[in-house]
């Protein structure tokens, strides 16, 4: 094992080194001396980030020198239990598949602190939120890293907190109606969390009574064990409940898709994301599109084996496999989120409509076997995700300074509903925030899926995989008209979002006076915009069965990780290479053209709409689109039919059940009557006339005794002497007894 | 021991016996023979203490200085001390220098507590 | 006949000496010292004790032994029960001074005397857990006695004083005469007073009467000094009328010593006995916890129903002693455990009723404990706490030490005295717990007196006691460590 990998820890001891100075002495820091505290809390903060991203640099060296093997660095043993085979340790687990995830995780979240510097300056909780952010990062690495499922649910439960968190980090602001928004969407996020958390967590007990551990090297070795042994049953680790292999698979399997629903915002536990742009941007921009929401995806890939299983096992059956149920599942989101995004006004949520769009992909991509394809979609999508929050952030920051300004001038506020978010408000930013305007135009092509950036390359790999595979599966073909629709609705938005911010008149005097942000501010979205530019290097497919130098680097980087399977006869797997996909010319043309057409269009029909903001959005006049997607269907189901009828039987359980029944009814006459009854009895029969008898009887005995004796106590020293002298008497009598009488 | 006990006391307790015998025999002896007079009758000077031929002077129960008991106290020790003394003096070649060094301590000790004695003055009669 | 002198290593008798020259010095002192300067004893006789004591604990482990006669068997042995009970001692002595130094001062008894004849009767009692010779047994005894008479009549010419020390010299003499004619009936039968020599002649020669009679002789004499019935009478006076310091040094420091001279005769000395004197024990003990506990509770005076407190102590460390009889190592490292647990616990207690006493004879009443609460909260919470624990009431030292006593007393099987020492002790939590009642429950004048010292001490106490009662374990390890040392002679090694 090459010594580098013993500085795996290092990667969780920086981010916490951060949490303690930040949460524990950064506030006075801050409030002793605003410029240099805020210097040191964020700096300090991120040079945290930037040494985990150095050691996560060596790592990745050392998995290079170690011939891409896996290590695990064990820590300690965690929870063990003797006897029961129970032995959980704490340990990491370093292969290609973590090493790409901690990349993405400590690089973008390292720009993302830089830009925070910037962003939150003034801010009076500034070293709250970059201690929020340093705990992200070591829960996301607690979870990345962790070589068994409840280290990885360690870190799953931390972001979650994490998000929370900085969901609600302004939480005392209130909306315009009085409502506590950003309380109630932090709520709102840790409560669509918990669902899933509840089928990860079930899931993992499932795993070890299946598997008889939670290690990821022995679940998939022992599955696949199974697998090839034929054994239609199995008995779960300390019962003597039979299951069938094939159903306890499926369980498994379906249980952490619904875990990664909840944490990657997929139907129908998506709800939460877009409220969750009530936190800072460069926190939603970290958490709620480049990182947190892709651990779902990060889940569904690490188990990789046990889709595979489960799909080759219904293949046999010819049912239909969980993995089928991952890809529908995320396609449907894809498309669904899609449309939703048009009719969205606020910049933010937009993007975040369009996140869950792209989770959708990605997630697709995993459930249709294409583990590469979806890690390569995570990884660029981190790149101008990230990029285009932050593009955003820079233009509400934009916003309200313009705003304030006009304010000040005016010496007079009159509150006309401004919203630096709403784009209604925006318009012919092109010429103000030069920067910002550039570097968002390359993140929207690349979400756009334009040649030549980032985007392109991963969602065509993901395209060409529906494609490709479609023959073997009649499900695939379903799958791609999915996608390709959902690859239409991304260009239009987009061009819709790019044509209502930065081209036209400004709608408001706010944007006419917005102005760029600091450099700050650019330098990192300039960085993510080289990435999101560049990004495809990473896995250029195969063109025409040629391969370039670069091309397919990350298929082979993390071919080491991901196993895939081919079925043989019999049902026995054959361990293949993954199919490296290459490009599939007329797939490629095809999405590109109608990305083109769909982003022209979206040009054409907003070239001068809206005029002013309170005009109404061109896209109403398509019938539906607004009057379904608009109203936002699973929200509104959970608002007026699921939330009122849980808090009406909650209300039912509460004051009927609870109170009436249980406590009234059941406590107070049953239970107390009956006790106040059998005290009643002890207290006056039994106790009154029975032992207290008894014991005022005792009390007597003793005190008469006592002052039997007292009075023996004569105060004459002769009396005592005779005491003694009896005593002696005695005990002479006693000894000698036997002697005497022999 | 064949025989319990008491068959080795048993002389004694025929000693205890006798003499209890005559402890009762005596005065009823005398109360048998001797003149009967009623007490009241009785010359008073037959109840005075018998002190050699002297008469008797004040109270038996007389409350006397404590300064006697710690003179006495201090004769007892020096008694103590020539109890010691004595027989050490007598084989003292034979003790050799373990026996003059043990009494050389303990006479220096006892030194040193007539020295407390008369330093506190309780050597002073007045 | 030719002298050889016996082998001496004063270093081994070293903490005793350093206690008697400490004593000695200071009446020397005393003489050229102007009269107005007194606080020099106080430190003399700390610093005595603390060198003691380290000397003590520096000859851990060794088994010394030392004045050797000619016939090989040492008078003095240092083993690890002789260093256990001379700890215990030399603590007694450094917690009874800071507890009396106030009181000297508020009753006019601060003389330098009275430091120099704590050393003394300390240094009787250190002699008393390393005799190996019945002579030295009866010489201990006298030393740590003799200077005990002189502490209760201190305070002449108040009347209660001298009436305490006249009754204690009186009996003590009484009992120390009963004790001597023990060892003369002991010497008869064995030619010997050494106390393994007596151990050898019994086990070749057997019992016979003259030994059993010596053994009930010496159980007396002891039986005295530890205040167990129906040799207890002289205490509850002795104790009432002393002043409350001395009392509060006899009801622990003679106690011990007691209880060390009982365990050498009858374990080390006449073990083979044990079928003997194993029921006079246990009916003594019997005995002593009843009568102990129930007429403590009748009692008005705090220093008198300590006095009956400490004479039913001595009945739970008796239950010990009888289950040495079955199994020696158990009962009487419990009894050790016992004996320093009850150290703190009740110096602690004598400490609350010293700050209590505004003078010689008032402020004794349990009265004058109500609403103390309110006035002195922590010393209240202290004083409940040493209440609890000479209850036994978890988590205290006495406690620990109960749970000991009677576990060993479980293993000899002596069933039915642990049934006595449970019903008892619930007895006795009627009494002492009234004292808790009166401080908290009750708006009284009464007012405590206090010095950072005896505040100091109490705390110490307190935090000891809890200490035991926490972690008893280490100090369990000690005692049956000091418990294998000494019986380590019965096994002839």
């Amino acid at each position: 094992m090459n010594e580098l990998f013993n500085l795996a820890p290092l990667i969780l001891v920086f981010p916490i080194i951060g949490v303690l100075f930040n949460g524990l002495v950064g506030r006075r820091f801050v409030d002793h001396d605003r410029k240099t505290g805020e210097r040191w809390s964020g700096w300090f903060a991120t040079i945290m980030a930037l040494s985990a991203f150095v050691v996560v640099v060596l790592l990745n060296l050392a998995l290079h020198a170690n011939h891409f093997h896996a290590e695990t660095v064990m820590l300690w043993d965690w929870i063990v239990i003797p006897g029961q085979g129970l032995s959980i340790p704490w340990a990491m687990q370093i292969d290609t598949l973590s090493v790409a995830m901690m990349l993405v995780v400590t690089g973008v979240g390292s720009i993302i602190h830089i830009y925070s510097i910037g962003y939150m300056h003034g801010d009076p909780d500034y070293s709250r939120y970059f201690a929020y952010l340093n705990l992200f990062l070591f829960f996301m690495l607690i979870l990345v890293a962790g070589n068994n499922y409840l280290v990885l649910f360690v870190g799953w439960e931390g972001v979650g907190l994490c998000s929370y968190l900085l969901i609600g980090f302004w939480h005392e602001r209130l909306a315009k109606d009085g409502t506590m928004k950003n309380a109630n969407a932090a709520r709102k996020a840790m409560i669509a969390n918990r669902v899933g958390d509840a089928a990860m967590i079930l899931g993992i007990i499932l795993t070890f009574w299946v598997f008889g551990s939670v290690e990821f090297n022995h679940v998939f070795e022992e599955a696949i064990h199974i697998f090839e042994s034929h054994e239609e049953m199995v008995t779960l680790v300390s019962t003597n409940i039979e299951m069938a292999f094939s159903t306890a698979l499926f369980a498994i399997t379906v249980l952490f898709l619904i875990a990664a629903t909840g944490k990657s915002a997929q139907l129908v536990l998506h709800v939460w994301l877009p409220d969750a742009m009530a936190g800072p941007t460069p926190a939603s921009s970290l958490i709620h599109a480049a990182t947190m929401v892709t651990s779902g995806i990060y889940l569904i890939v690490r188990s990789n084996v046990l889709y595979e299983l489960s799909r080759a096992l219904s293949v046999h059956s010819g049912t239909i496999s969980s993995s089928d149920i991952v890809a529908l599942v995320g396609a449907s989101t894809a498309l669904y989120a899609g449309l939703i995004a048009f009719t969205q006004y606020d910049i933010k949520k937009v993007l975040a409509y369009s996140t869950v769009s792209q989770l959708g992909f990605m997630i697709a991509a995993a459930g249709m076997g294409a583990y590469v394809a979806a890690m390569f979609h995570l990884i660029t999508h981190a790149f101008f995700k990230a990029l285009l929050f932050m593009g955003a952030g820079s233009v509400i920051h934009g916003m309200e300074h313009g705003h304030h300004e006009v304010a000040h001038g005016h010496h007079g506020h009159d509150d006309d509903g401004f919203d630096p978010q709403d784009m209604r408000y925006m318009g012919g930013l092109r010429k103000l925030m030069p920067v910002t305007f550039w570097t968002y135009l390359v993140g929207a092509l690349a979400l756009a899926g334009i040649f030549p950036f980032a985007g392109f390359w991963s969602k065509d790999e993901i395209l060409a995989h529906a494609n490709a595979n479609q023959g073997e599966y009649g499900l695939f073909l379903v799958l791609f008209i999915l996608l390709a629709l959902a690859a239409v609705c991304t260009a239009f938005y987009m061009g819709r979002q790019l044509r209502m911010v930065f081209w036209g008149q400004p709608r408001h005097e706010a944007a006419r006076h917005a102005h760029e942000s600091s450099p700050i501010m650019t330098f990192p979205l300039v960085l993510l915009a080289v990435f999101g530019t560049v990004a495809g290097l990473f896995n250029l497919p195969k063109v025409l069965t040629l391969e370039f130098g670069w091309s397919l680097t990350l298929e082979h980087w993390l071919e080491h990780s991901i196993q895939t399977f081919e079925l043989m006869e019999e049902g026995i797997l054959a361990h293949v290479p993954h199919t490296p996909t290459s490009l599939i010319v007329e797939v490629a043309a095809l999405s590109l053209g109608l990305a083109l057409v769909s982003m022209g269009l979206a040009f054409y029909v907003y070239r001068d709409k809206p005029k002013t903001a309170a005009d109404p959005d061109p896209t109403q006049k398509i019938p539906g689109l607004w009057s379904v997607f608009g109203r936002l269907p699973i929200d509104s189901f959970y608002m007026k039919l699921l939330v009122p009828w849980f808090n009406r039987f909650s209300a039912w359980l509460g004051f009927k059940f609870e109170w009436s029944f249980w406590h009234d009814f059941f406590h107070e006459r049953v239970i107390r009557d009956t006790f106040v009854w059998f005290a009643d009895l002890s207290a006056n029969v039994l106790d009154a006339q029975g032992v207290d008898g008894i014991v005022n009887g005792l009390g007597s005995v003793t005190r008469w005794l006592a002052d039997g004796i007292r009075v023996s106590q004569t105060g004459y020293a002769r009396t005592y002497a005779l005491s003694v002298f009896l005593g002696t008497v005695v005990l002479l009598i006693y000894f000698l007894w036997p002697y005497v009488m022999r | 021991m064949d025989n319990p006990i008491i068959v080795d006391y048993l002389p004694i307790f025929m000693l205890l016996l006798v003499a209890l015998f005559f402890a009762l025999l005596l005065p009823a002896l005398s109360l048998l023979l001797g003149p009967k007079r009623s007490p009241k009758n009785a010359a008073p000077h037959k109840y005075i203490a018998y002190e050699s031929g002297m008469a008797a002077i004040g109270e038996a129960q007389r409350r006397l200085p404590v300064k006697f008991y710690r003179i006495a106290v201090l004769f007892i020790l020096f008694d103590v001390d020539i109890i010691l003394l004595v027989p050490w003096a007598v084989t003292f070649r034979n003790l050799g220098f373990y026996g003059l060094a043990v009494m050389g301590v303990f006479m220096f000790l006892f030194i040193l507590g007539d020295v407390w004695v008369w330093k506190k003055g309780i050597l002073e009669w007045e | 006949m030719e002298f050889t002198p016996p082998e001496i290593n004063l270093l081994i008798v070293a903490p005793v000496l350093i206690i008697m020259a400490a004593g000695s010095l200071g009446m020397v002192i005393d003489l050229f010292m102007p009269d107005g300067k007194k606080g020099w004893a106080v430190w003399l006789a700390a610093i005595g004790l603390l060198l003691a004591l380290a000397q003590n604990i520096a000859l851990w482990n060794g088994n010394y032994e030392t004045f050797i006669p000619q016939n090989g068997v040492a008078m003095v042995v240092m083993d690890n029960f002789a260093i256990f009970l001379n700890a215990t001692f030399l603590l007694t002595g450094l917690l009874v001074i800071p507890l009396s130094r106030s009181y000297l001062q508020r009753t006019g008894l601060e003389k330098p005397e009275y430091y120099m004849l704590l050393l003394f009767s300390i240094s009787g009692m250190m002699l008393m857990g390393m005799a190996n010779d019945l002579i030295l047994v009866f010489l201990a005894l006298e030393v740590l006695s003799i200077p005990l008479y002189i502490m209760c009549g201190m305070l002449w010419p108040r009347p209660e004083s001298e009436e305490s020390a006249m009754k204690y010299f009186l009996l003590g003499a009484f009992s120390s005469a009963i004790f001597v004619f023990g060892i003369a009936l002991v010497y008869g039968a064995t030619t010997t007073t050494a106390i393994p020599l007596i151990f050898d002649a019994v086990a070749a020669n057997g019992l016979n009467a003259m030994i059993v009679t010596g053994l009930a002789f010496l159980m007396v004499g002891a039986g005295f000094k530890v205040a167990a019935v129906p040799f207890h009478m002289w205490t509850p006076d002795v104790y009432e009328g002393a002043p409350t310091p001395v009392t509060a040094f006899m009801s622990v420091g003679a106690k011990i010593a007691g209880f060390a001279a009982l365990l050498r005769v009858l374990m080390l000395a006449l073990p083979q006995a044990s079928g003997e004197w194993v029921t006079a024990v246990a009916v003594l003990s019997t005995l002593t916890l009843i009568i102990g506990n129930v007429v403590a509770i009748r009692q008005g005076n705090i220093k008198r129903m300590l006095a009956y407190s400490s004479i039913a102590h001595a009945g739970y460390i008796l239950i010990a002693v009888a289950a040495a009889a079955d199994n020696p190592s158990a009962g009487v490292s419990s009894a050790l455990f016992y004996m320093f647990a009850y150290l703190f616990t009740n110096l602690g207690a004598f400490g609350m009723v010293i700050a209590l006493e505004r003078n010689y004879g008032e402020g004794n009443l349990l009265d004058d404990f109500k609403g103390l609460a309110k006035r002195h909260p922590w010393l209240s919470l202290a004083m409940a706490y040493f209440m609890l624990s000479l209850t036994g009431i978890p988590p205290t030292g006495g406690f620990s030490a109960k749970f000991y006593v009677f576990g060993a007393a479980i293993e000899a099987e002596l069933y039915w005295l642990v049934l006595i020492g449970v019903i008892t002790s619930v007895i006795s939590g009627y009494y002492y717990l009234r004292v808790v009642y009166l401080m908290y429950m009750f708006d009284g004048e009464g007012q405590l007196i206090t010095g950072r010292a005896l505040q100091f001490a109490v705390f110490v106490m307190a935090i000891s006691t809890l200490v035991l009662g926490l972690f008893p374990e280490g100090l369990f390890n000690l005692t049956a460590e000091a418990t294998l040392s000494a019986t380590r002679l019965l096994a002839g090694g």
